[in-house]
């Protein structure tokens, strides 16, 4: 029985966009393959490339998983929620 | 109370849910839609939210309000969808044994909400733009000729 991880091995995480982010790439939310430990950070550049308007129009977006705002380095797990969120006007 | 509605908000509830015979003080703080901002006149507003997160945020707003000042309850309402002018878009309630801890609290809630909690605010304005608020950043020009560093839209915590 395999015990650890396959450092190859797929995992998909869901990154939900709103208000302006949203708009920016047509969507609500985006399916990505990623490989084990692989961090925030990682993800983010791939969705900077896919998409440069992302960072052009928003350049200090803020970052969830899980519901939490997290940092660049945070690593990411099979099933993880990742959430893009620009700037905030609540109120 | 922490509630994120469509409906209008009950606020009238929510100065209810703080009252306590602990508190010598119940302060209740409205933010309402402005018709005109830097000279930009607003028709509508439109509220959005990451709602399961923005809900976990304002409970943990609400923890960290009850640390921080010594007050006795509090309780938040943001409303989300479509407002018309005047509308009701947030509420918040404090109460505490003394006033100058409820007006202080009520302060810190409203500007630390308008930072932290995922919602956003579409203005639809007379001359037909629709505008995203994002302040500080380009896609919110009309915020950035607001002179208020908080608030570039039509509510105000200011």
């Amino acid at each position: 029985m395999k015990e650890q991880p396959d450092p190859a091995a797929a995992l998909t995480v869901t990154v939900l966009f709103f208000a302006a982010a949203a708009d920016i790439i047509q969507r609500e939310t985006v399916q990505l393959q990623l490989h084990e430990g692989v961090t925030l950070a990682d993800l983010q550049q791939q969705l900077y490339s896919r998409w440069p308007e992302l960072s052009q129009r928003l350049p200090t977006l803020m970052w969830a998983v899980n519901e939490q705002y997290a940092t660049p380095q945070t690593i990411l797990r099979a099933g993880d929620q990742v959430a893009c969120i620009p700037p905030v006007s609540g109120g | 109370m922490i509630q994120l509605t469509h409906e209008p908000l009950d606020h009238a509830a929510l100065l209810q849910s703080v009252s306590s015979h602990q508190a010598g003080a119940a302060l209740l703080f409205l933010g309402t839609v402005r018709e005109f901002t830097a000279g930009q006149q607003t028709l509508q507003l439109n509220y959005t939210a990451y709602e399961s997160m923005a809900l976990g945020q304002l409970e943990q707003l609400q923890q960290d309000a009850l640390q921080q000042f010594p007050v006795t309850a509090v309780g938040i309402q943001h409303r989300l969808g479509e407002l018309a002018l005047g509308d009701v878009s947030v509420a918040i309630a404090v109460s505490s044994p003394h006033r100058a801890d409820a007006y202080e609290c009520s302060r810190w809630l409203i500007d630390t909400l308008k930072q932290r909690i995922p919602i956003w605010k579409q203005e639809h304005y007379a001359d037909g733009r629709v505008e995203w608020q994002h302040p500080g950043e380009p896609t919110g020009q009309v915020a950035e000729a607001d002179s208020e560093p908080q608030s570039g839209a039509s509510t105000d915590g200011q």
